[in-house]
């Protein structure tokens, strides 16, 4: 028995091996090559973030038509639930719109005895949308504390109540702000809430939608109403808000290249969390995954939705990281 | 077979087949009985099973704080002090010795505070103006002993010599400007307070004073959590909390010394869960539902205050919606509509409710919330306009020519009703309309704002709209079904003597099936404390504490989905969520039993009529 164990190792060793070999080869090439290996099976699941599941939706797509004898299945109802699938092993790959809370980390640690691995797939921005119809056209983030926040941490802004104290005057004035955002188990909810409150407790009024698109919807129905979703959100009937970090500075629109500069001050990177013990490869699947979500053809689709590019850099020291 | 070919060993065989066919009997008889009371038992199991799972996952919420005899520590163990704030020179203000320096998170703000209580709040980009405020942190009588930070540095604790402790926070007033405001005092301690530790990551602290007694609190609570006499030697030292808060380190000039704490759950109390609580940052204290932070040091607010009435705000809208359609729709139908169309009609409002609820909560969210903010006064004209319809069609119907009053059972009044209806609502659409427009400046709810009165557009009067639908069909089948069972020979008795159908309806049919229709509404009522998915989608999910009709709500439900997949397991928040679980149970537990109860007193009422 003992053997048998001891041979089967070295055999699944020879075969990682062989692996490795192959993509040293891909390597050479400036940008990883199409796996040359044989099409992948069985099943790859995912759980975790909203903001993430239509690009997850579009990179399955593209996947699964290499392999199509894999089966990805995605389940996407916030980012805090990928730590908890991964923690619990009901899913391998976490998608999460920020990084993980050190209680979750705690927590993955005391499971499994080391960290779980973030890899940095898209860089997201979130916008601020209001109604077509409104006048306004940029705004600040004391502004947005003050129509978001109970307690205003960040710049301590008086309560923002109508459009009459953003400056819009006519009959704009006597509209009241509704304010709409995310539920709790969403990153977004969770980055707006450290960005624009410094962590500080939201209004019991902003009204929280299950669905990154739900808020956008809400807005387009609504012609006083403000809500902060993902940039890939847009619909007809909405427009997007140009932030201004501080009061003096220009106002920001969220656009590529203003959240690769670093300019936009709500922009984000999203990540796919993963099990990857320190001393092991990746299994076969998850590791042609992300191959393929890094690679130049997986980020170019990632305009498509809006979002902007990892860096290479990044990218490059990932890819050395994960051995891809 | 045998019995053909010899009926003498066929008696013996009859006799031994009937003694085995009454073996067999009783053997099934045996197997059922055994087959059907374990199925009975174990849904009782079942059910205790997980009545004692939530039981057991709540239980530790409230289990008292322990605390271990002082161990003397061996190898001194490094505690990290806070860094000394250094003062700036123009912060050295005359006769004014600072003993406690403390700077704000944003570094912006610096408090100074001197040995007999007086402090002083600088504000560092304009600090040649001296203090911004200045204020006595104790009576002035006493002196001040010990001034720290909680966790993540939004509220103070002060201690005075005479056992005196306080809650402070830094607050910003009208014009931005950060003020420290008292909050409140927690229950004295006997002797001179000696020295305050704040625990890491939460609100909670340590407190050691001159009479050796060490006491634990949390800061929204006065009372503390656990005291005792602390068992230390008497020389001044300080207490530290190690990383975790399992652990308190006290350690002076003799050496160290460490309790250790259980402790879980300081943030979960019955005051916490019920009233309201002055939380961090906030101008005043309130009942407050906000739970989850990606930073460790923001307090967990759980009050389940707005949940649970955010669950009975959207149930009573819903049944005032529901119960007045369902019961007259049962008296319609059952005393008035001849027997074809009513068992017809019946089917058909009984099969409403096979409608899936997330179908009516999403058009609810998508095509009614944006419908009914704009013709909001078109629909209060209609409840204005029907009772005009109903007086008007009473005053007509008499002096209609007597062929068309002699229809009934041809389907033709109902159609009429319909179109009379539908007439009303497009008038009543029109008139919304021009009213809007005449009286409102164009929009009636910016009007409404303007009086004072919250509108937003996911309210409680759309989610009573849809799941009044959504109940309505339960409710209207129950009444239904009690108003059938009336025995016929009263109804006609009744009206033998002469009794007009009204008569009847009122004296007969209402007072017999008041219990029935009790028993219906109660059924209704748990029905629509369960709803998840209508309350979720077609309400914005606000945790506010109010009535108001035009404000959405959060229900129990809706929090249960929302948050139970990202709480963490065995956090304050996922035991919290299992209360809620318990909470929602005891609702529609107390509202079914009340509704069987009732249709046990019906039965009883009937089988006295029959017999």
């Amino acid at each position: 028995m003992a053997v048998f164990q001891i041979i089967s190792r070295g055999l699944i060793r020879c075969g990682l091996l062989l692996a490795s070999v192959a993509c040293l080869a891909g390597d050479d090439l400036s940008e990883p090559a199409a796996p040359a290996a044989a099409p992948l099976s069985g099943t790859l699941s995912s759980a975790g973030s909203d903001t993430l599941h239509n690009m997850m939706m579009i990179w399955r797509r593209h996947f699964v038509a290499r392999h199509p004898q894999l089966n990805l299945q995605i389940q996407s109802s916030g980012s805090a639930t990928a730590a908890v699938a991964l923690s619990e092993g009901t899913a391998s790959l976490g998608p999460m719109s920020r990084l993980m809370i050190p209680a979750e980390l705690a927590r993955f640690e005391r499971r499994f005895g080391y960290l779980p691995t973030a890899v940095p797939v898209a860089l997201d921005m979130l916008a601020i949308y209001v109604h077509q119809d409104n006048p306004l056209n940029s705004i600040s983030m004391a502004q947005l504390e003050g129509i978001y926040a109970k307690n205003g941490w960040c710049a301590a802004t008086p309560p923002i109540l109508n459009w009459q104290q953003l400056g819009l005057s006519g009959v704009w004035q006597q509209r009241p702000v509704v304010a709409y955002g995310r539920n709790q188990a969403s990153g977004t909810y969770t980055f707006f809430r450290q960005q624009v409150l410094c962590d500080g407790d939201f209004r019991s009024q902003v009204q929280q939608l299950p669905g990154a698109a739900a808020v956008v919807r809400a807005v387009s129905q609504s012609i006083n109403a403000i809500g902060y979703s993902g940039v890939g959100q847009q619909i007809a009937g909405v427009k997007w808000l140009a932030v201004r970090p501080t009061t003096e500075d220009a106002a920001v629109l969220p656009l590529a290249e203003h959240a690769a500069s670093g300019a936009y001050p709500l922009a984000r990177m999203l990540y796919i969390y993963l099990n990857k013990a320190p001393d092991k490869a990746l299994p076969a699947a998850e590791r042609e995954f992300l191959r393929f979500v890094l690679s130049t053809e997986g980020q170019a689709l990632l305009a498509t939705e809006g979002m902007v590019p990892v860096p290479s850099s990044v990218l490059a020291s990932i890819r050395q990281e994960l051995e891809l | 077979m045998t019995r053909q070919n010899s009926p003498i060993p066929a008696q013996d065989n009859r006799l031994t087949t009937n003694k085995q066919r009454a073996s067999r009997r009783r053997w099934l008889d045996r197997l059922w009985y055994l087959l059907i009371t374990s199925a009975g038992s174990s849904v009782i199991v079942a059910l205790l099973a997980i009545f004692f799972y939530l039981g057991s996952e709540v239980l530790p919420l409230f289990k008292p704080v322990s605390i271990s005899t002082p161990q003397a520590l061996a190898e001194p163990l490094p505690v990290a002090t806070t860094p000394r704030v250094v003062l700036p020179d123009h912060a050295l203000l005359p006769e004014f010795e600072p003993v406690f320096v403390l700077s704000e998170p944003q570094q912006r703000y610096l408090l100074l505070a001197a040995r007999h209580g007086e402090a002083c709040l600088l504000d560092r980009t304009r600090a040649e103006q001296g203090c911004v405020q200045r204020l006595s942190l104790t009576d002035r009588t006493v002196d001040l002993t010990a001034l720290v930070w909680l966790a993540g540095q939004r509220s103070l604790i002060s201690g005075d010599s005479s056992g005196q402790l306080k809650q402070w926070f830094l607050l910003p007033d009208q014009q931005g400007q950060l003020r420290l405001s008292w909050v409140k005092p927690f229950s004295r301690r006997a002797a001179a307070i000696q020295t305050i530790a704040a625990e890491q990551g939460r609100s909670g602290f340590a407190v050691l004073d001159s009479a050796g007694n060490l006491s634990l609190f949390y800061a929204n609570l006065t009372k503390p959590l656990w005291q005792g006499p602390a068992a230390v030697d008497t020389q001044p030292g300080e207490l530290h909390f190690l990383p975790g808060n399992q652990r308190l380190l006290f350690s002076n000039a003799s050496g160290q010394q460490q309790w250790l704490i259980d402790n879980r759950h300081p943030e979960i109390s019955w005051r916490t869960l019920w009233q309201q609580v002055w939380y961090e940052g906030w101008q005043q204290p309130e009942y407050v539902w906000q739970t989850g932070s990606a930073s460790a040091a923001v307090q967990g607010k759980y009050s389940l205050v707005p949940l649970t009435l955010g669950t009975l705000k959207a149930a009573f809208y819903a049944m005032l919606v529901a119960v007045p359609l369902a019961v007259l729709a049962a008296l319609y139908t059952c005393c008035f509509l001849p027997e074809p169309l009513r068992s017809r009609l019946s089917q058909l409002i009984e099969l409403l409710a096979l409608f899936p609820t997330v179908i009516i909560g999403f058009l609810a969210a998508i095509w009614l919330a944006p419908a009914l903010e704009q013709h909001l006064l078109a629909l209060l004209c209609f409840f204005g306009l029907l009772p005009l319809l109903v007086f008007g069609l009473s005053w007509l119907w008499p002096r209609l020519p007597l062929s068309l009053q002699k229809l009934p059972g041809s389907g033709w009044e109902l159609l009429l009703l319909l179109a009379l209806l539908a007439a009303v609502g497009l008038l009543a659409l029109y008139l919304g309309h021009a009213l809007q427009l005449s009286l409102f400046d164009g929009s009636f709810r910016f009007w409404l704002n303007s009086q004072g009165i919250d509108y937003q557009q996911r309210n409680a009067l759309l989610v009573g709209l849809a799941m009044g639908l959504a109940v309505m069909p339960l409710v209207y089948s129950v009444c239904f079904d009690v108003m059938s069972q009336i025995p016929r020979s009263l109804t006609l008795g009744a009206s033998a003597l002469g009794a007009t159908p009204w008569q009847i309806i009122q004296r007969v049919i209402l007072p017999l099936s008041v219990p029935g229709i009790l028993a219906a509404v109660m059924l209704g009522l748990s029905r629509a404390i369960g709803e998840t998915m209508i309350i979720l989608m077609a309400t914005g999910n606000t945790p506010i504490t109010n009535f108001n009709l035009f404000e959405g709500l959060r229900s129990l439900t809706a929090a249960l989905t929302i948050e139970l997949p990202e709480a963490a397991v065995d956090s304050s928040h996922y035991r919290v969520l299992f209360l809620v679980a318990i909470l929602l149970f005891v609702f529609t537990f107390t509202a079914n039993t009340l509704a069987d109860l009732l249709r046990q007193r019906l039965r009883r009422n009937f089988q006295r009529l029959d017999g």
